[in-house]
This record gives structure tokens, C-alpha cells and sequence, in this order.
């Protein structure tokens, strides 16, 4: 039969120059995408017969290009169900042969060899099929995309599936299969399969957990088991050594995290079904529309929590179903969320907080905007501080002053850090610009306008305080606010200022605009960052996996990354910013960053990283990437993932050691310290009367700026880095 | 190094003396000073007068200027201190510095300026080095480092509301009336032929001008430029179709050589490994 299918692909191969690089390119992709190694593959072999049987409904000509049949087979598998409508090779001429109906109620995935009776896919799972259709699917939409390289992302970006899928998990002994096949009454498919009870178990585990997981999950995929070579003269391997299995889950969004499971009502026939479904999880509910159904609610509180309950679900279902115990599963969907806890309860991530200073921020910016008895209005606010974007590694808590933890000058209503106890607890002032109305009354000149600002801030400290009962502390560039146990940062800008900023007179008497380092300053700060908002799609993980993997991998040498935030770009832009790349490489900055407000001058990398320093963090990513994919695979090992996030301090010829009482933010260590100190605040409380507490006083920075400073003026030709 | 080993010569670079001063009694190895004779002349006004001041190199950021003057006190009167950067000729004494708005940035080691009284503070100065190294922070005048210093910079930060408005007023009352005083002026002179017999064209007036920046001459040139493209007739002669057709093809050849270069470029880089 494989000599059969030998001559049969020879002679659709002849006079088809283009079908050998077709294919070649085929199996990369599949190969990239780990498709193409294990039992119920998508094969090279399976591949070559598709093209013969496109070649046969001639949607491929033999005249056709390698790309092009790379397309047609893509645009083939992403629009065509195999498992509902299978496709044969044989010529419809004899009855006797079994028909497609046949095979399917025999088989998941039907594709009929040219003698008609052989299944080519039999092997094959229906989900395993469906993830390849999902991959066509994006495939085609990368190759119809003009502004991303689809060569470089079809073909050279590997997919394994720690990095596809959203949430993964192993199944460790596999061996408990055995009984799943007994509890779900496989025995008639284990016969088909000779006794290899993982082949038959498979495609039921997978199918129960679809089920379970449907409105959540876009694909449920399952690694390919490969049995393990082995030398001629020893027992072949048993069924359970084919090692661990992996399972993958891709979510949808809006549904991934819902506690609630609803099902159909109470008097339905359905309801049965639904109720021997979940077992004793399902209960019946009465919902606000007034009907009673059948329901499962599941228990999370926090989001992390939130974001594992298709953990519970899994596990709930498969000890249900098919008698598999929880310690045979080994979830990894959240084993990076250790590092970001806070707190020692570690019950949440942080999030929640973000969402609480939000909505601080949102009330204080309605007060700004009502405020009465300024001369001129403010017409935006906006904030500036990675909370307010969702982006604080750790975010800021309500914290009220202890005052005989502190020194107190009492002429000046002052709160100092006192030098014989802790320091105290690090709190970040959360930057807000407010932009004015221009109009004629602003000066022309900077030091005017200098002032003017230091005007408005003490005016803005003045009034909140009259009207708001908010105790502010105003300063030369900024006026401080405390409120709901948060400090606010207020900032002035006046939009013609850094063009103003850039004004110099040429000795002709003519005005000219010239970047300078002050005006870029300003800039960055008021106009640029402030619209930096950002939104992450998927789990957190597996962002950080690809973040590592696009740092390790991308070729910032040759070429610049192209961010389109909000759409902002269009193709021709595209175009014109590689052009320009190209051309003047040598004088761009070392890691080129486009976006749609700066297309020329990556502003955000031009001082650094520099060459040193960005080699060094392509090395760390990669590095980072191969240690936590490690561990992550190995459902076996001990699955400490932040080994990534200790720095190695062999390569350093200083260690200098710290007091440990000095440095406010002790707790947020990798590894959590044994000791700690009471840092004068009361957590989760605000104060309404009281003084000022001590912001931004964090004496390693301070330490730090000092020694940098030194290093900078002292040695000019060794850089002396200091972390 | 302790301190009763036998003093090791100091190597100092050619026409400096070096001078070993220390931060405190506690401390056991000391800081080297580099100390010159300052000849520099600068000209008239001049704040560092070449007789009598001392060029001092590598002043660490703990050492402020009024202990530079008693240190130097033992070898004659001082009559200023000057710290600053970076070496560079004096400066008049500014007319107006605020205590709130100079930009203030970090300090590590500085260059400093001594100005004596009398020429002989310059040579004692430079004998100063054979007698032990000096205490800069002594018990009299204790300076403060580590967290005293962060904990007094933090109490400085804290500005008071009532000064701030005081300078901020004062500051912007001068300036109105500068700008008042600019504009009455300019009002008087609208109009008037100065000596030569030149009128200045200004924005306000019955004929206002254009702005004088760069981007409005642009403007004006990129008008004149498509003025005269319209007048111009590029298709008439004979000569001038040869012309356009040369150049056009020219152009494709540089554009095609460019392209291959790229292409070879693109090339040479690509890396096909997949795995």
C-alpha cells in the first residue's frame, strides 16, 4: 500500500517544479506550529496528499509557484471541515467501496486514500484537526495583512505551546487513563486500538473537556503522544511511557473569567442532561428574569482567582468523568502571578487596587474640572503613572501617617523621616498632568511662563483646599494632593510651551525651531507619555513569555518595531518608516521603536539602551525564555519560576549591602524576607485632618542618584554601572 | 592604609602639588586635592585674578565651599570661593538668583576657585602638603552624609507657600512692565525713518508684514517656486524632450542600482533557520 501511495504521489508530482518548495514550505509550518511529529499528526505525508487531491479538483495548477500552493492549501484547510464532510482520492466508480458516511461514523476526521479504503487520518483527533483549521485561518489573515512580515511570521517564529495557548496543563500519569477508559465505557474503542488505552481515551477527554469549557474556550488543543525509540534487542516501550501529556486552552476574552455556568430550565429535558453533566456542582438557581434553572457558581473572588477558574472546572471534570485524581494534574496557568503578589495574605495581584486609585483619580479630576476661581480653565487631565494605566508592578494602598513614628517640626507642620527609627513606607506620588487653555494672557517668554505655573499650583493648592476640604502641598513644578490615603501629583502644562522651549533667534533677526534637550523634555513628559494606554490581551503568562521571546528574537539591527497603537498607521507609513530606517541606520539610536505619534525619532530609545546594555538583555531574555519553558514542561520538576527573576551578582566586582530597616520597599522582593519592619503607616486607612505624609523619600534612590553622579564625573573612560 | 604607616609619596600630574585631606578623624585613607597656581588671565572684571588664586581639582560633592575657605584659612585670608563643574573663565555675579527657580542638578567631584587676599596664600597653599592630611568635617563644623543629608535635602523640598507668591508676584510685575515699556516704545517708533532713512516693517500697523520665522519664508518660497513652475513651458524644444527623457532613465538606473544594493543587503542578513 505505501508503494500504492508512492507511484500515486510521483505521478501527480511530475511537471510540478513548484509542488516540491510548496511542500518544503508546508512542513516548516507545520513543523514551527509542532503539528507534525506524534501519533494522529498532520504529517508531511498527509500534506503531499492534499496537494495531490487539490491538484485532482484542480484548485492548484501544475504552473503554480511554491508560494502559491502554499496559499491554496491554507486557504483550503481554513475553510473546509473534514470532520464533517470528509474528502476521498478514489474515483467514484465502484460501488462496492465503503462510502464517506461510513467512515465517518467510524472515524473523526475523514480523508480517503486513492483505493478507497483506507482512512489517511485515522488516527487523528477532531481537536487536532480544528487547531490546524484555527492556524490556517490566522494564517491567511497574516498573509492578507500588508504591514506585518508574513515570512517571518508564518515561517521563522516557532509556536510551541506554551507560547499559543493561554492557559496549559499536563496530565502526569498517564497511566490513569486506564480506569478512564473503564469509567467512560471505552472497552469496544480500546479493541480498535489494540489496547493502547491513551490513543483510545484521547479524543473522549478532550471532547468532555470542549464541552465543559464551551462558551470560554476558542480551542481545547492536546500535545501528540510519540512513543519513545528504543533498541532492537529490549521490549518495546509500554502505552504509559509516552510521558506526560499537555493540554492547551485558548480563551475567549469576554467569557474566560465568568463565575457563573448557566445552564437550561428547571423542567426542561435538558436539565438532566446538564445536571449528570456537572454533577453535584449544578445547582438550581432562581435568576433575576424570574426563571429557575439549572446553574453552577463557581467561587473566586479576586481576578487572579477569576482567572483560574477553568482550572477548577478541568479538574472538577475530569475526577467527575473519568476518575482522573487532581494530583495527576498539574495546572500551569498562573505559576508567574507568585512574583507580583503583595501582602501577606497574597491573595490578589494588585488589580484590584489599580481599579480602586482609578477610581480615585477619576473623582479628582471631576473636582478639577469643576473647580471655580481659577483664571483659566482646565481643559484635560491626565495621568501619567504606570497605576493609572494598569501597569504597576505594585500599586499603590490607601496609608495614613503614624506621628510619633516620625519627627515633627511643628512651625512648619512638617512630618520628617526620623533618623533613628525605619525608614518610613515608600509612597509614590501618582503624577497627573492638567493641561490649561491657551489664550493670549500666557507670556511669551520661558522664565514668565516658569513662574506663571508656580502661580497655578499654589492657586490649585489653595482652592482644593477651600472647596474640597483636600489638603494639598504646593511646590515650584508641582502641587501635591492627599486623597483617600493616596498622594496625587498635579502638574501645569501650557501646550505651546515646548514650542516656545524651542525658539532661537538666528543673528539674521529670524525665528527658527530647533530641538533642544529641554523642549524634548517637556515634551516626553506631557505630550507623549500621557497617551501611552495600553491593553493586555490573554493571560499574563503567556504575555510575558512572548514579551521575552520578542526581545530575544527580533532583529534590531536591521530592522525597526513597528507599534501600531490604535491604528494610527497606515501602509504607506509603514513603507516610508522601513525606508527611512534603512537610509540612515548608522545615526539612529541602537533599538529603534515606532509608533504612530513618532515615526522618525523613536524618542522613547534614543539615550538608551545602549549597545552594551541592549546585548546583554537579548542574552538575559534568552536565557529567561529557555530556563522558564523548562520548567513550565516538565510537570515533574520542582516548577520554580523565579529563578528568571533573581539577578546573578557573580559578575560585579562591588557588592555594596544595605541596612535592611532603610529600604522602604522591602517587602517587594522576589523572595519574600523573613523580617520586617513597622514603617509608621496604618495600611487600607484615610485620614481627613491630619499632616502631610512623607512622599517620595526613598533613600536607595537617593543613594543611588549620588553614586552615579560620582561615577559619572570621576571615571570618564570606564562606565561604572550601578544597580 | 593605616595611619601610622610611613606616608607614601603621592604621584600628582605635572604642575599640580597634591594635598591629602580627609572627611573625618575616623576615616583612614585620605582624598587627594590637586592644587595649581591659577595663571589664566581672563581679561578685566576679572573674579579669578591670576596672582592670587588657587586652581583646585577634585573636590569631592561633601566638601561645600565654606569649608573649602577654613581649610585653606591656616595659609592666609580668603577672599572668595568659587565652585563650580567644569573649569571655565568667571562669571559677573548674576543680578537676580531665586532661591526656587535654578536648576539644581546632582553634584560629584567639582573644580574650584580659591581667591586669596595677599599673593603669599597661593605658595603657603602648595607648602601645605608636607604637614599631615586636613579634616574637612570636624567637630565644630560637623557635615552631614547618608541619611542626615537625605532627611535634611527632603525638609528643604518642602517649600513655603508665602515666599513662593512673594517672588512669583515680584517677578511678574517686572515683567509686565518690561513688556509695557517694550511695547510703548515700539508704539512711539511706528513709522519713523531711523538715520539712514529705513522704516522697520513690524506686524501691528496700517501695513503689517509677514512673521519673521523660518517656517513663514518657507511658505513664501514654496509659492515663488510654484509661480514660476507654471510659467515655465518644459515640453516646447526639441531639446528639452531629449533632456526629460535622459534624466528619466538615468533616474530609473539609480533607482535600480539602489535597489539591487538593498536586495544584496537583505540577502547577505537573512538567516534561514527555522529550528
Amino acid at each position: 500500500m505505501l508503494l500504492s501511495h508512492l507511484h500515486f504521489l510521483s505521478s501527480v508530482s511530475t511537471d510540478f517544479p513548484g509542488m516540491k518548495d510548496g511542500l518544503a514550505l508546508l512542513k516548516v509550518w507545520l513543523n514551527q506550529r509542532q503539528l507534525s511529529k506524534g501519533l494522529g499528526c498532520f504529517s508531511g505525508f498527509l500534506v503531499s496528499m492534499l496537494v495531490a487531491y487539490l491538484v485532482m479538483k484542480r484548485k492548484i495548477v501544475k504552473v503554480m509557484s511554491g508560494y502559491q500552493v502554499l496559499r491554496n492549501v491554507l486557504q483550503f484547510l481554513a475553510t473546509t471541515d473534514l470532520s464533517m464532510t470528509g474528502i476521498s482520492l478514489a474515483k467514484d466508480t465502484d460501488t462496492c467501496l465503503p462510502t464517506l458516511d461510513d467512515f465517518h461514523h467510524a472515524f473523526e476526521v475523514v480523508f480517503v486514500d486513492p483505493s478507497g479504503l483506507v482512512n489517511l487520518c485515522a488516527d487523528m483527533t477532531a481537536s487536532k484537526y480544528h487547531q490546524v483549521q484555527f492556524e490556517a485561518k490566522y494564517s491567511m489573515e497574516i498573509l492578507d495583512d500588508r504591514m506585518v512580515d508574513g515570512f517571518q511570521a508564518l515561517l521563522m517564529t516557532s509556536k510551541p505551546m506554551l507560547r499559543t495557548f493561554d492557559h496549559v496543563f499536563h496530565l502526569k500519569h498517564v497511566s490513569k487513563l486506564q480506569s478512564a477508559c473503564k469509567k467512560m465505557q471505552l472497552l469496544n474503542e480500546l479493541m480498535d486500538r489494540g489496547g493502547n488505552y491513551v490513543a483510545a481515551a484521547l479524543p473522549f477527554i478532550v471532547s468532555l473537556l470542549t464541552r465543559g469549557l464551551a462558551r470560554r474556550a476558542l480551542l481545547v488543543a492536546h500535545s501528540l503522544p510519540e512513543t519513545p525509540e528504543w533498541p532492537v534487542d529490549t521490549e518495546p516501550p509500554k502505552h504509559k511511557d509516552v510521558g506526560s501529556l499537555m493540554f492547551g486552552i485558548l480563551f475567549v476574552p469576554e467569557f474566560a473569567a465568568s463565575t457563573l455556568e448557566k445552564g437550561p430550565q428547571a423542567d426542561r429535558p435538558e436539565a438532566a442532561d446538564f445536571r449528570t453533566f456537572w454533577g453535584e456542582k449544578s445547582e438550581l438557581r432562581r435568576f433575576q428574569d424570574g426563571s429557575i434553572c439549572e446553574a453552577v457558581v463557581w467561587e473566586a473572588s479576586t481576578i487572579c482567582q477569576k482567572r483560574l477558574i477553568p482550572e477548577q472546572i478541568v479538574r472538577h471534570l475530569l475526577k467527575l468523568h473519568a476518575d482522573i485524581p487532581e494530583s495527576s494534574i498539574c495546572y500551569t496557568g498562573a505559576l508567574l502571578e507568585s512574583v507580583i503578589k503583595n501582602g501577606k495574605e497574597a491573595l490578589g495581584t494588585g488589580e484590584e487596587d489599580m481599579v480602586s486609585v482609578v477610581c480615585s483619580y477619576d473623582d479628582l479630576s471631576r473636582k478639577l474640572w469643576n473647580l471655580e476661581g481659577l483664571p483659566l480653565t482646565v481643559t484635560a487631565v491626565q495621568g501619567v503613572h504606570p497605576a493609572l494605566r494598569y501597569t504597576d508592578v505594585f500599586p499603590p494602598i490607601p496609608m495614613k501617617p503614624i506621628y510619633s513614628f516620625h519627627k515633627q517640626v511643628k512651625t512648619r507642620h512638617l512630618l520628617l523621616p526620623s533618623e533613628e527609627k525605619p525608614c518610613p513606607a515608600y509612597i509614590t506620588p501618582l503624577k497627573i498632568i492638567c493641561h490649561m487653555e491657551g489664550s493670549g494672557q500666557w507670556p511669551q517668554d520661558k522664565e514668565a511662563i516658569k513662574r506663571i505655573k508656580a502661580a497655578f499650583h499654589l492657586q490649585l493648592a489653595e482652592l482644593l483646599q477651600q472647596q474640597h476640604q483636600l489638603i494639598c502641598r504646593p511646590a515650584v513644578t508641582h502641587t501635591d494632593v492627599y486623597k483617600d490615603g493616596y498622594v496625587f501629583r498635579l502638574q501645569v502644562a501650557y501646550h505651546r510651551e515646548p514650542l516656545i522651549l524651542k525658539e532661537v533667534v538666528t543673528p539674521e533677526g529670524m525665528l527658527k525651531y530647533q530641538d533642544t534637550e529641554e523642549s524634548q523634555q517637556l515634551e516626553l513628559e506631557t505630550l507623549h507619555q500621557p497617551y501611552l494606554t495600553s491593553s493586555l490581551h490573554g493571560s499574563p503568562q503567556v504575555g510575558f513569555l512572548r514579551f521575552l521571546n520578542l526581545l530575544a528574537t527580533y532583529d534590531w539591527r536591521n530592522s525597526p518595531l513597528i507599534v501600531n497603537l490604535n491604528a494610527g498607521l497606515t501602509d504607506a507609513d509603514c513603507t516610508e518608516i522601513k525606508n527611512k530606517f534603512v537610509a540612515a541606520r548608522s545615526r539612529l539610536p541602537v533599538m529603534f521603536i515606532a509608533t504612530p505619534k513618532d515615526k522618525w525619532n523613536s524618542i522613547w530609545t534614543q539615550e538608551r539602551p545602549s549597545a552594551q546594555i541592549l546585548q546583554r538583555l537579548l542574552v538575559l531574555a534568552s536565557e529567561s525564555v529557555r530556563a522558564l519553558e523548562e520548567q513550565l514542561m516538565d510537570p515533574l520538576s520542582s516548577q520554580d519560576v523565579k529563578i528568571v527573576f533573581r539577578p546573578p551578582l557573580d559578575l560585579y566586582d562591588v557588592l555594596i549591602h544595605l541596612n535592611s530597616n532603610q529600604i522602604p520597599r522591602h517587602l517587594e522582593r522576589v523572595d519574600r524576607p523573613v523580617k520586617s519592619f513597622s514603617r509608621g503607616v496604618v495600611k487600607n486607612s484615610a485620614g481627613a485632618k491630619i499632616l502631610f505624609p512623607v512622599v517620595d523619600y526613598d533613600p536607595v534612590q537617593c543613594y543611588l542618584q549620588d553614586l552615579r553622579v560620582i561615577g559619572l564625573t570621576r571615571s570618564v573612560d570606564s562606565e561604572a554601572l550601578f544597580h | 592604609m593605616a595611619a601610622s604607616e610611613p606616608r607614601v609619596a603621592v604621584t600628582a600630574p605635572p604642575g599640580y602639588t597634591a594635598l591629602e585631606v580627609k572627611f573625618g578623624a575616623r576615616q583612614r585613607s585620605p582624598h587627594c586635592l590637586l592644587v595649581k597656581e591659577h595663571r589664566v588671565r581672563e581679561g578685566p572684571g576679572d573674579t579669578h585674578p591670576p596672582q592670587r588664586t588657587l586652581f583646585v581639582l577634585n573636590v569631592p560633592p561633601y566638601c561645600s565651599p565654606d569649608a573649602l575657605s577654613r581649610l585653606f584659612a591656616r595659609c592666609g585670608a580668603v577672599q572668595s570661593v568659587d565652585l563650580r563643574d567644569k573649569p571655565g573663565p568667571g562669571e559677573k555675579a548674576e543680578k537676580r538668583t531665586s532661591k526656587f527657580f535654578t536648576n539644581r542638578t546632582a553634584t560629584g567631584f567639582r573644580v574650584a576657585y580659591v581667591v586669596f587676599r595677599k599673593p603669599a596664600g597661593v605658595q603657603a597653599a602648595k607648602a601645605l602638603s608636607q604637614k599631615g592630611p586636613l579634616l574637612i568635617s570636624t567637630e565644630s563644623h560637623p557635615v552631614k552624609t547618608g541619611i542626615s543629608k537625605w532627611i535634611a535635602r527632603y525638609a528643604d523640598s518642602v517649600v513655603d507657600r508665602e515666599e513662593l507668591k512673594a517672588e512669583v508676584d515680584a517677578y511678574m510685575q517686572d515683567y509686565d512692565k518690561k513688556i509695557e515699556e517694550e511695547e510703548a516704545k515700539a508704539a512711539k517708533e511706528e513709522g519713523v525713518p531711523d538715520e539712514e532713512g529705513w522704516v522697520k516693517v513690524t506686524r501691528k500697523g496700517r501695513k503689517p508684514g509677514l512673521p519673521r520665522t523660518e517656517a513663514a519664508n518657507l511658505r513664501v518660497l514654496e509659492r515663488e517656486k510654484r509661480k514660476k513652475a507654471r510659467k515655465e513651458l518644459l515640453n516646447f524644444y526639441a531639446w528639452q524632450h531629449r533632456e526629460t527623457k535622459r534624466e528619466h532613465i538615468a533616474q530609473l538606473r539609480k533607482k535600480f542600482e539602489e535597489d539591487k544594493q538593498r536586495i544584496a543587503l537583505m540577502r547577505a542578513q537573512r538567516k534561514f533557520r527555522p529550528y
